[in-house]
């Protein structure tokens, strides 16, 4: 629950930054450069005098949009991919397994790291890299969720009543693979979260003048020993909404999963 | 059979790694020579990589350089398996020392928090697990600084000179590892608490204490484990973010100085090394798994 309101205390903020945030992102006051948190600038202002609340409230979008359409594509087509594996198996089912092996084979990290470093850092790169990475994984899980249900005796009851393999599929197995779908896409965000702002702080990711919490935190790690409080914001939202998305994600997998339960 | 199956996966790696590489705009000889390239060596660099002839080619001709240990950098013009290899030691170096902080203290938690299940140390301990796989390490890392070398001075903030630099880095690494084995030894126990000859055990009159800490205990190590074995390889890829904040010359950190010197033969050679060692890691994690555990070793033979 305390997962669902911090979730929902993002998106909020995300879908209201315009109105939300005190100062315009990138409006520059460099007189007040590095200025620690006071009543005007709550939580400081960054090197170029710049309000650092407003960032972090724009920078909510930005993750979150980044975030969010990196783990929905992911979902999508690992949905597909895995389910049609799982359903017709085969060589079908070889060939898209070992295609995801390829790319389970490559540490998430640097997949994307390679992936933005060829393309360049552009928005539609980013999400193509994060969620390159996290196909697999919807891969696996649905063609373990198709295979299982597959063997059940209302497909087969399907089947005897002559309906379409792939109007079965769609109808009732995909269906069935969804609640571990959506475990996964809630802890997935996380590691979207975090893997977007990893490549921000390397200088990878969303490119200045753009508010985003690791682009962000690695500039105020230039000047951390004179202004912490600059490293300490960007960080902190970063950190609240990884722990909501897996406080959801640990949440539902309790209250979905029967084999967690209390026996 | 495992060993056959793994031939595809980095055959498949390799090639991505290079079509990735090519996809990136500009004539590829200037890409992997450099900007200051003479015509001379534009030219050298053409006949080398065979780019005048069609990409199933070039890609094999790549592979037979890059196995040849012939690839240099741009930027250096040694090799780049040379330079490559010193810094993985130090990943490695790095991985190691957060393992073994890691594991010992994971384990005992996960175990300990499951034995007690919904008790205050359980909730504490996962509580704190759960902030610990969701705290950005970067984000980690410059708390770390901040509070140990800028504020109290007792730690140094970076580099590689002696065993005080390993700390900060370590504590980094091992706090997110830390938590995730937690979890995953309280996901197994629990489980196999609740199976059959567990409760049968407590039926019996068993004291708790012994079935928790004997038999249970016994059966989800093997699996812990495992679970571990695999961690590795995230774990050297993990540690790109680790090595840029505090500047410790590992292989990741290697990898992003090589993108941006546009020094892309470290970039490809880099990457392709490490997905080698982390197929080759995960595989001697499954072969140690079935020479432990009879019950796969049998499913194997079957099959």
């Amino acid at each position: 629950m305390v997962g669902f309101w911090i979730i929902v205390a993002f998106i909020f903020t995300a879908l209201f930054a315009p109105w939300i945030a005190p100062y315009d992102p990138s409006e520059q006051d460099l007189l007040a450069s590095l200025e620690g948190p006071s009543v005007a600038h709550p939580m400081g202002v960054d090197f170029f005098g710049r309000d650092i609340l407003s960032r972090v409230i724009w920078g909510t979008r930005v993750s979150l949009t980044i975030a969010l359409m990196a783990v929905a594509i992911s979902a999508i087509v690992g949905a597909l991919l895995g389910s049609l594996a799982g359903f017709y198996g085969g060589i079908l089912d070889e060939v898209i397994m070992r295609i995801m092996d390829v790319f389970l084979a490559i540490p998430s990290i640097l997949l994307a790291i390679a992936i933005v470093a060829a393309l360049g850092p552009r928005t539609s790169n980013l999400v193509f890299a994060v969620s390159l990475s996290t196909i697999p994984e919807f891969a696996r899980i649905a063609r373990s969720a198709v295979l299982v249900e597959r063997s059940k005796e209302y497909i087969e009851a399907a089947r005897a009543i002559g309906e379409s393999r792939l109007s079965m599929l769609f109808r009732y197995a995909l269906p069935n693979s969804l609640i571990p779908m959506v475990v996964q896409a809630s802890l997935r965000m996380a590691t979207a979260i975090l893997s977007v702002s990893g490549l921000g702080f390397l200088g990878l990711g969303v490119q200045p003048p753009t508010p985003e919490w690791g682009t962000d935190l690695s500039l105020a790690r230039t000047y951390l020993e004179i202004a912490p409080h600059a490293g300490i914001f960007p960080g902190i939202a970063i950190f609240l909404s990884v722990i909501g998305f897996n406080f959801l994600g640990d949440g539902l997998n309790e209250a979905l999963n029967p084999r967690l339960k209390d026996r | 059979m495992r060993v056959l199956l793994l031939i595809p996966v980095l055959l498949g790696v390799s090639i991505f790694i290079f079509l990735l590489m090519r996809l990136i705009p500009g004539d590829p000889a200037i890409i992997i020579a450099g900007e200051n390239a003479t015509p001379e060596m534009l030219q050298q660099i053409r006949e080398e990589f065979a780019l005048d002839k069609p990409l199933a080619i070039q890609y094999v001709t790549f592979m037979k350089n890059l196995l040849s240990g012939k690839v240099v950098s741009i930027k250096t013009r040694r090799p780049v398996f040379e330079e490559l290899f010193p810094r993985f030691l130090n990943t490695i170096h790095l991985t190691l020392f957060s393992m073994a902080i890691a594991i010992p203290l994971g384990i005992t938690l996960g175990i300990l928090a499951a034995a007690h299940r919904n008790s205050l140390l359980d909730n504490f301990v996962m509580v704190l697990a759960l902030l610990g796989v969701s705290m950005p390490v970067f984000w980690l890392g410059i708390i770390l600084i901040l509070v140990f070398a800028v504020q109290l001075g007792w730690l140094p903030s970076g580099g590689k000179e002696g065993f005080a630099n390993l700390i900060l880095p370590s504590l980094t690494i091992a706090f997110a590892l830390t938590s995730m084995i937690a979890r995953m030894a309280r996901a197994m126990m629990v489980e196999t608490l609740s199976k059959e000859y567990i409760r049968t055990a407590v039926a019996y009159g068993l004291p708790r204490r012994k079935v928790v800490y004997k038999y249970a205990l016994k059966n989800v190590m093997i699996p812990i484990v495992t679970v571990i074995g695999l961690q590795f390889g995230y774990l050297l890829g993990g540690a790109v973010l680790t090595e840029s904040v505090f500047g410790w010359p590992g292989i990741g950190r290697y990898i992003v100085d090589g993108i941006f010197s546009r020094d892309y033969s470290v970039v490809q050679v880099g990457i392709m090394f490490l997905s080698m060692v982390f197929v080759l890691v995960n595989l001697g994690v499954d072969v140690l798994y079935m020479l432990i555990d009879p019950k796969v070793r049998r499913d194997v033979s079957k099959a």
